[in-house]
């Protein structure tokens, strides 16, 4: 008997625990979400976190979600100088942020000052270089940093000068510095670093003014003055990476990392308790991994305008149970379901005209095997891709619609160039690759398989002989071990070359593709803004994401002059004949197919999800009838 | 007694000292970085500041740090009278953010680790101490029985079952529950986490081998003493059945189930990876998953600490217990 008493009481206690947690009444609308990365609108990089930076935080311009086209946000009405260098936007008069405050100019200028500075990093920095000074801006920055962690023990008694300068510096600011024996006390050199930091981050604000093309008129006007004209800025402004910050939220909790002199912002800021927005909506619940609830902002510019009052995420592990929960009815819609399970199975019903929740929409997004085309591979030997006939024989031979209806079994378009067909308004698609698939009948097949071949022949590796080992690397999970097989099996075929897979999980598998250790490796890219730049720079000489390690002088100096040409209708002819160069003629890479999007829900119900390839779902236009 | 729980104390940073030295060592030789991320990339300058803020670049630094960090002394150093040296002292504006700083995360970079471990530890413990129960009451009982009418049906029947429950996984155990109770019959819910209804099945799917180990120890257990000199005693002096089992037999052969509830509870309630992806929870267990998977180290570590410590407490728990179910244990010697 005493041995039950203890099990009693652990009972009691756990069904105790439950009856302080009460379900809520069912918002007005439910969606799901798998992981968000971060709120913090600055530093959002995924597509779900996106779409919460816009029901939470509004740009001085926004997105309509079905055409793109560019409306007013914070700002009512902008002007641009006649040279396209200067920006003016007139700020509402009455914008707040959810707590009341009064959202001006200030909010933007410290908002991009920190956005261009290192402490932060955001990852779309390079939005905010288009603004005059912004990257001189930056490396005074990171000099400043440079300057104070060169200042350790080890260097102060190499150099002299440094000596000197901290002798002096340290009289001015009364520090005493007083040594043990020869070397500094590392007491007064913390003390000394310390101060430079904060006068770095005072000085900051001085030298942003001083160097960068953004200036607050008044709290309501503020210009921008841009490094080159840019035809697609507005676009940029009204994405999340311009978006401003509450200042008087994020100054409490802004503060100084005492070891690495650099400003950091405590992610306090961004729960509940603390966070005030500026977007349709505010944040009133964030519960890690189970559940985000967002409720209409009051003081948003048109209230009348947000459709459902309510948004409950709901987070689930994988996309199979948000669909178990979506055909229980648990969620609205399901917004984007990437290949589930029986995602071949729900398009083949709604094919056959069973299912009329099923939308499928493509995207902003090419999914395509990164080529090697640097001279020499990883381990020092030739690379035998550094020749454009093997590149063009290996992209020539693969059937890529028998990839999508047979292995991916998703039915994706099929695409022959990098910029998805008929995403920017005003850009005409290159012809770019040709496969087999493109072949009209089977004579023109067995053609264009005799013409790679003659290809590789002629590149010195006739039938495949003289080859290494393809290797094929691509990342665990997703599907994509089943194309990487089918490509495989293609060359194997029609080149008659061996190849190997090569498996690595995520992490790694990023790590080997951004260093170049590879021959072929599976990407994706999804264009940031609307306009092809964001696809096409990629293959600039030094890029970040230059995977494929193409350099090419010619290729960059004709993307300069591009950048540079007024004429909005010739620049674009000017991407689309550097499009078909990296595609139809070098044969960097190898494009499969654009991403598909399935949306599931009942079109009687469910209102306002757009299927624009840009895929911004903004919640407040969704709305569900009940 | 207390000579044993300060001993233990004693013991619990020593022990933790070295499972965080090998996390430490082993989270640094596994390839990737936390930092590598697809899509856009910073510039090279941005992507050292960013590895000298997490001091990825220092592991020597970094590893000492995070002692500083997760021990509190940092957060000691803050504290310190004015008379203190001043290498030794910090300011207020240099403290952690947590008096144990398990530090940030790199994966969800609006949390902590101290925040995530808040979030879902309680959810863990909650359905680990709920399976646990179950485990406790299902097999106790089934044992029993069995060791009872030994060779008899209830007795086979419960050995089956619990090799049933010992070698089929939760994934296939809980699957099949969610697919009966939950999908088809629709008498529970699917998965979350929140309401009552939302513990039952993921409770009962992770008891179950639980409860069938406890099964098979009480059994054994009980069919040892069955046969010993007091138990002949115990009825030869004439008292019921009954409560020659319960009151004599049952206490000296719950002692290995006790011993194995110390490392089982703590199992249980830090988590399991499955349970959790099969009924949809916010638990701890993915975070030993995912943590790996995305490089998190300080996830990884802090998790693995979380879990180190339950384990060495729950040890000691079940070692004091010890004492009380059995007065012949003396914890002294």
């Amino acid at each position: 008997m005493r041995l039950l008493v203890p099990l009693i009481l652990v009972g009691l206690l756990i069904a105790l625990t439950f009856a302080f947690e009460r379900g809520d009444e069912r918002a007005e609308l439910t969606l799901h979400y798998l992981s968000f990365e971060t709120l913090d609108p600055t530093m959002t990089q995924a597509s779900a976190d996106v779409r919460v930076a816009y029901a939470l935080f509004e740009g001085l311009c926004t997105f309509d979600p079905y055409d793109f086209t560019v409306q007013p946000g914070v700002a009512e009405r902008w002007a641009v100088s006649d040279d396209g260098l200067t920006y003016t936007f007139y700020l509402r008069k009455d914008a707040k942020w959810s707590d009341g405050q009064p959202l001006t100019t200030r909010d933007f200028v410290t908002t991009w000052r920190q956005g261009m500075m290192p402490d932060f990093a955001p990852p779309y920095a390079d939005f905010l270089m288009h603004v005059r000074g912004g990257k001189k801006f930056q490396t005074w920055c990171l000099d400043e940093l440079a300057r104070i962690n060169a200042l350790t023990k080890e260097n102060l008694e190499k150099d002299k000068g440094l000596q000197k300068w901290v002798a002096a510096f340290a009289g001015r600011h009364e520090i005493e510095l007083d040594k043990d024996g020869a070397s500094y006390k590392e007491s007064a050199l913390s003390e000394v670093r310390s101060l430079m930091a904060r006068m770095r981050v005072q000085e900051a604000e001085a030298k942003f003014a001083e160097l960068v093309g953004v200036r607050a008129i008044d709290d309501h006007t503020l210009e921008v003055e841009l490094e080159t004209p840019c035809s697609y800025f507005l676009d940029l402004v009204a994405s999340w990476p311009f978006f401003p910050l509450p200042e008087h939220v994020t100054s409490r909790f802004t503060r100084l990392d005492p070891t690495t002199h650099m400003l950091r912002r405590n992610p306090l800021w961004i729960k509940p308790r603390s966070i005030v927005s500026n977007g349709p909506y505010r944040l009133a619940r964030w519960w890690f991994k189970r559940e985000v609830l967002l409720e209409a902002n009051e003081h948003f510019h048109t209230p009348q305008r947000v459709k459902s009052k309510t948004v409950r995420m709901v987070w689930f592990a994988d996309d199979n149970t948000a669909y178990n929960a979506y055909a229980s009815g648990l969620i609205d819609a399901q917004i984007g379901a990437t290949p589930v399970a029986f995602m071949d199975q729900i398009i083949k019903q709604k094919r056959a005209g069973k299912r009329h929740d099923v939308h499928e929409a493509t995207s902003f997004g090419t999914y395509y095997f990164a080529i090697n085309n640097r001279p020499k591979l990883r381990d020092g030997s030739d690379n035998p891709f550094k020749d454009v006939r093997v590149r063009r024989a290996f992209t020539m031979v693969v059937d890529k619609r028998d990839l999508v209806t047979n292995v991916t079994r998703l039915h994706q378009k099929v695409s022959g160039v990098f910029v998805p067909p008929g995403s920017i308004p005003g850009y005409q698609s290159p012809p770019g690759q040709r496969c087999l698939s493109d072949a009209k009948d089977d004579d023109e097949r067995k053609a264009m398989i005799a013409e790679a071949r003659r290809l590789l022949a002629e590149a010195g590796y006739p039938g495949g002989m003289g080859l290494p080992k393809i290797e094929i690397l691509y990342n665990s999970g997703g599907g994509h071990e089943l194309v990487s097989q089918a490509l495989a099996g293609m060359w194997e075929r029609h080149l008659g070359v061996a190849t190997t897979l090569r498996q690595q999980e995520w992490k790694v598998f990023l790590g080997q593709r951004n260093k170049g250790h590879f021959m072929l490796a599976r990407s994706g890219w999804f264009g940031d803004y609307g306009d092809p730049t964001t696809f096409v720079d990629l293959f600039r000489t030094g890029h970040g994401n230059n995977d494929f390690g193409h350099s090419d002088q010619w290729y960059d100096n004709y993307l300069d002059a591009a950048a540079r040409e007024p004429d909005p209708a010739k620049r674009m002819k000017m991407l689309q004949r550097a499009e078909q160069y990296v595609m139809g003629e070098k044969f960097v890479m190898l494009p499969l197919y654009q991403y598909k999007l399935v949306h599931l829900f009942d079109p009687d119900k469910v209102t306002g999800v757009t299927m624009h390839p840009r895929n911004l779902q903004m919640y407040h236009y969704i709305e569900v009838k009940r | 007694m207390l000579r044993l729980i300060f001993w233990r104390l004693v013991q619990l940073p020593l022990l933790l000292c070295v499972i965080y030295t090998a996390t430490f060592v082993l989270v640094w030789v596994v390839p990737g970085s936390p930092l590598e991320v697809e899509g856009r990339k910073p510039d090279k300058a941005i992507q050292e500041a960013m590895e000298a803020q997490y001091k990825l670049n220092r592991p020597v630094t970094l590893y000492f740090d995070y002692v500083e960090n997760i021990t509190g002394v940092r957060w000691l150093r803050t504290q310190l009278p004015d008379w203190a040296p001043a290498g030794l002292r910090l300011a207020e504006s240099e403290g952690p953010d947590y008096v144990f700083n398990l530090g940030p995360s790199m994966a969800y970079k609006d949390f902590t680790v101290n925040e995530i471990v808040a979030h879902s530890l309680p959810i863990s413990i909650q359905l680990g101490a709920a399976a646990i129960l179950i485990a406790l009451v299902v097999g106790v009982v089934a044992g029993v029985l069995g060791a009872v009418r030994r060779g008899g049906l209830v007795d086979n029947a419960t050995l089956g079952v619990a090799l049933i429950g010992i070698s089929l996984p939760t994934f296939v155990t809980g699957t099949v529950l969610l697919l009966v109770f939950a999908l088809q019959l629709k008498w529970l819910p699917v998965g979350g986490w929140g309401s009552f209804g939302q513990v039952v099945l993921p409770a009962i799917t992770l008891s179950l081998p639980f409860a069938a180990y406890i099964a098979r120890l009480t059994r054994l257990g009980m069919i040892d003493v069955m046969s010993s000199d007091f138990v002949r005693t115990a009825r030869a002096k004439g008292q019921a059945e009954r409560k020659v089992v319960m009151r004599h037999a049952l206490k000296v052969a719950f002692l290995p189930v006790l011993s194995f509830l110390g490392p089982a509870a703590a199992a249980a309630m830090t988590g399991s990876f499955v349970v959790e992806k099969v009924f949809n929870l916010p638990g701890m267990g993915q975070h030993f998953v995912d943590g790996v998977l995305n490089k998190d180290i300080f996830l990884i570590m802090g998790v693995v600490l979380v879990y180190a410590t339950l384990l060495i407490l729950f040890n000691l728990a079940v070692d004091i217990a010890y004492s009380f179910v059995d007065p012949r244990i003396d914890l002294e010697e």
